[in-house]
Order: C-alpha cells, then structure tokens, then sequence
C-alpha cells in the first residue's frame, strides 16, 4: 500500500494505491476541502 | 444610546440560505419542504465554474459504482449566523465506494436537485482518477471562518 498525500491552496488530497505485482490494483482518493466559497463582502 | 448604522441584516443573510426571500416578481419557488442538494464529479476542462447556472450531464464522469446526477449530500445543520457572516456545511462527508473513474477529474458541482438542479457552487481540486476505489470529499469544519458556503 503506498500513500501519497498531496497539499494545494484549496484542497488537501490523500491518494491510497494497493498494488500486485508491480500494477496498481486499487486506488482511493480523499478529498478535503480548505477552502470556502464566499458570496458577498460587507461594505465598509 | 447607539448611532444607527446601515448594513445588510445579518438575519437576511441566513434566511437567503433558508429561501425566506423573494425579490422576484412571480413566486419561482416550487415546494415548501427543505431541498435536497446533491454533489455530481465532472472530468478535467469542462468549464464548469461560477457561471454554472444548474447541473448538466456534459463533462460528468462515468464508470463503474457512480450514478448521473452524483450523490445527495447529508444536511443535517440548518444554516446558521456568526458575527455578520451566515453560513453553511454539509454535514457529512461525500462519498463514493467501489468506484472506478478512469479519467482524470477535478470538480464537484453542488446543485439543489429540488429545485430545477439550479447551481450552488463548484469545488475543483487536483485532478483524480480512483480505480476499483473509494472517492471521498470532506468538508471544512462548519464556523464562520472556515465553513463551505459563507454569505458575508
């Protein structure tokens, strides 16, 4: 099993490979999001 | 005694989160229960973004273990205020199991599926393909700061 986590500005990401045999048989993906989506700014 | 201020209600605010308003000149709006929200994934380059109006099947991904239209996402916290920001979280993660996408995609469009599939937001991050697998999406927690759809 070979875990590769990956950070971006907006999400942080973990990627999970099972692999046989040199080939990957599973992959899971997890996504966590970092980042809100804002509609509106208060005016002053 | 405390000088008058102007401002947009702060109350207003989470109830434009809860439908209470109508600026429009017809009622728009069909039915009176809470709506459903769904998350659909779409391949890398769809343009898919904040001009998004609704959902549509072009660009979503296919395979095995994922249905069109995506999944519902669980709503269990109404909207809610904090300072002079309303805001709002699903509250649980969105999950897909046994699920092969083959292509690379980058993007999950939130949509209300109760009302005419209308656009929400659009999520991307760093493009993915799962195989045999399981795609999951978890949220920021659910403040004023950090919360996924914040109306400020």
């Amino acid at each position: 099993v070979r875990d590769t986590p990956e950070e971006h500005d907006n999400a942080r990401i973990l990627v999970t490979e099972w692999l046989f045999d040199g080939e990957v048989v599973r992959r899971d993906a997890w996504v966590n999001v970092l980042r809100a989506q804002v509609a509106g700014v208060e005016s002053p | 005694m405390t000088a008058n201020a102007s401002g947009v209600a702060v109350s207003f605010k989470k109830e434009i989160l809860e439908a209470f308003h109508n600026f429009g000149t017809t009622n728009t709006r069909g039915g009176t229960g809470a709506d459903t929200f769904n998350g659909a994934l779409y391949y890398q380059n769809e343009s898919i973004g904040p001009a998004t109006t609704a959902y549509s099947s072009p660009g979503e991904v296919s395979g095995t273990g994922y249905t069109a239209g995506g999944k519902a996402l669980t709503n269990g916290t109404a909207p809610t205020t904090a300072g002079t920001t309303a805001y709002w979280t699903p509250s649980a993660q969105l999950q897909w199991t046994s699920l092969t996408i083959s292509s690379l995609f980058d993007c999950c469009l939130l949509y209300n599926a109760s009302q005419n599939n209308r656009a929400v937001c659009a999520l991307t991050f760093a493009a993915q393909t799962v195989s045999a697998g399981t795609f999951t999406i978890t949220w920021p927690a659910n403040t004023s700061i950090t919360a996924l759809l914040q109306v400020n």
